[in-house]
C-alpha cells in the first residue's frame, strides 16, 4: 500500500496535557491501546479545534512504521515499540518544555506520608532504579521521569510506566500497582550519586538555595522560561529539606533514605 | 583614592537578572549568559552592596559582623568570576595579581579562610540536556545514550550515536 493511501486513512486526535495541545494522527496497524499507552499522563481528548504547535503522525508503511513530527520524518523502524518509544519521548519533552503553568524537573518522585521525595538527575544516573526500590520499600509512586511543580511548589503526579534500563537490552517497562493522584508538598530533595563500593549512605545537608539550584539544574524549561521556573523552584525548595547523598545498592539505599526521612 | 574611601566594583545591571530570595540566600538567573547562581548570605550582602554603590570600608565592617570567615576580597573575587560584576575586582593593595592559591596561602597565614565557596554556579540546561532517551524492545537504530554526553549509547560500526539518541 502506498504512503499516500495509508495517510488518507489516518485518524486525527486532538489532545491536551498540562495545558499543552498536540495532535496525534495514527494509521491502520497501530492500535488505540498502543498509542494511547505512550501519551503523557493526564492527556485528554479535546473536541473543539486546538491550535497545536506539534503534530505527530504514526503510520505503517509496508513492513516499517514511520513517525513524522510536523510533517518531517523523524523515525523509520520495523519495530512498533521503537516508534512508540520515540513518540513518547518527543511528546513528553514537548509537553515538559512548553507547559504554560507547570514546571517540569527531570527527577524521580515518590511520596512518603504525604510528602514528596524528589530525586533530581539526568539520564543514566539511576533515578528509575532508586524510585523502584523506594516504591518496593513502601513509598507511593509519582514518577520516574519528571517532578511536575505547580507554581506553588507542590508536586503533581506524573505516573508514566517506570522504565528500568538493563545492560545491553531494552528497558523493562513496569506499571506500578498504586500511583499518586494528588498534589504533594515537597518534603525532601535529594541529590544522589552512585558508588558501587559504598555500603551505607553518606549524606550532607543542602541549604534551601542549593536545593533551588539543584532543581533549576534539572528544569526542562530553565532557559525557555526562567521567569516561570525560578519562582516554582524557590517555592519547592523553601518547603523541602535538601541532602546530597553518595549511595550504593539501590535496595539498601532506599531503606536508609526512608528511615532518614521518617527520623 | 585611599583604600578606605574606595567604592565597591559595580554590579551588572539588575535588568540582566532574575532574582529570588530564600531566607538569607539569593538565587540569581543571568538572562544574558544562561547561568544561575546561589549566593550565600555573605555573598548576597556584598552583591547588593555593589549594586547600591557602597563604600568598601563600611561594607567590609558589616561583612565581618555577618560572617567571620569570608573576607571581602574573596567574596568579590567569586562574584567577579561568576560574572556578576561590571568591572574586574580591585585587587587588595598588597596582593597585586595574586593567584587564588596565593590568596588562599595568605589567608591561611593570617588565620582567615579566604577560599570557602560563597557563590555556587551552574550553566542552565538546554531542553535537550534535560531529556531522557528511551529505546523500544527491538529498536533498529536507537542507541539510548544521553543526548548530550552519549553516555550509554552504542551503535554498530560505522554508525555513531548522535545527539537525538539514535544511530546514524
Amino acid at each position: 500500500m502506498s504512503l499516500n493511501a495509508d495517510a488518507e486513512r489516518t485518524a486525527r486526535h486532538a489532545l491536551i496535557a498540562f495545558g499543552v495541545p498536540f495532535v496525534v494522527e495514527v494509521g491502520p496497524g497501530v492500535s488505540a491501546r498502543a498509542w494511547r499507552g505512550v501519551l503523557p499522563p493526564h492527556s485528554r481528548m479535546v473536541t473543539k479545534a486546538v491550535r497545536s504547535a506539534r503534530t505527530y503522525r504514526l503510520i505503517k508503511c509496508g513492513s516499517n512504521f514511520v513517525l513524522r513530527v510536523n510533517g518531517s520524518p523523524t523515525m523509520t523502524t520495523s519495530s512498533l515499540r521503537g516508534a512508540l518509544d520515540a513518540l513518547e519521548g518527543d511528546l513528553a519533552l514537548h509537553v515538559a518544555a512548553t507547559a504554560p503553568k507547570h514546571v517540569f524537573i527531570h527527577a524521580g518522585v515518590v511520596v512518603l506520608r504525604g510528602r514528596a521525595i524528589i530525586l533530581p538527575g539526568r539520564s543514566m544516573t539511576g533515578k528509575s532504579t532508586l524510585v523502584a526500590a523506594l516504591v518496593a520499600a513502601g513509598a507511593r509512586y509519582y514518577s520516574d521521569e519528571y517532578a511536575v511543580l505547580a507554581p506553588t511548589g507542590q508536586v503533581l503526579p506524573y505516573p508514566r510506566r517506570m522504565s528500568l534500563r538493563r545492560a545491553g537490552r531494552a528497558p523493562r517497562r513496569i506499571r506500578p500497582r498504586t500511583v499518586g493522584v494528588r498534589a504533594a508538598r515537597p518534603g525532601w530533595v535529594i541529590e544522589t550519586r552512585y558508588d558501587a563500593r559504598r555500603k551505607t549512605l553518606c549524606s550532607t545537608d543542602l541549604s534551601p538555595g542549593l536545593v533551588a539550584l539543584l532543581l533549576l539544574d534539572n528544569a526542562v524549561a530553565a532557559r525557555l522560561a526562567p521567569g516561570r521556573v525560578l519562582p516554582a523552584v524557590r517555592a519547592a525548595a523553601s518547603m523541602a529539606k535538601g541532602w546530597s547523598v553518595l549511595r550504593g545498592d539501590a535496595g539498601t539505599s532506599a531503606g536508609e533514605i526512608i528511615a532518614n526521612c521518617q527520623a | 583614592m585611599s583604600r578606605e574611601n574606595r567604592m565597591l566594583p559595580a554590579a551588572r545591571p539588575a535588568a540582566d537578572f532574575l532574582v529570588e530570595t530564600l531566607a538569607d540566600e539569593v538565587l540569581i538567573y543571568d538572562q544574558r549568559r544562561q547561568r544561575a547562581h546561589c549566593l550565600t548570605p555573605a555573598a548576597a550582602f556584598v552583591w547588593r552592596s555593589c549594586a547600591e554603590g557602597r563604600n568598601e570600608a563600611e561594607v567590609r565592617a558589616e561583612l565581618q559582623s555577618l560572617s567571620a570567615t569570608d573576607s571581602l576580597e574573596a567574596v568579590l573575587k567569586q562574584l567577579d568570576v561568576a560574572g556578576l560584576l561590571v568591572s574586574s575586582v580591585a585587587k587588595p593593595d598588597r596582593l597585586p595579581n595574586r593567584s587564588r592559591r596565593a590568596l588562599l596561602g595568605r589567608g591561611m597565614v593570617a588565620g582567615v579562610v579566604l577560599a570557602s565557596p560563597v557563590v555556587f554556579s551552574i550553566v542552565a540546561p538546554s531542553v535537550a540536556n534535560a531529556a531522557s532517551v528511551t529505546c523500544g524492545n527491538a529498536p533498529n537504530n536507537c542507541c539510548g545514550g544521553d543526548p548530550t554526553t552519549h553516555i550509554g549509547g552504542s551503535c554498530n560500526s560505522p554508525d555513531i550515536c548522535k545527539g537525538d539518541g539514535f544511530c546514524h
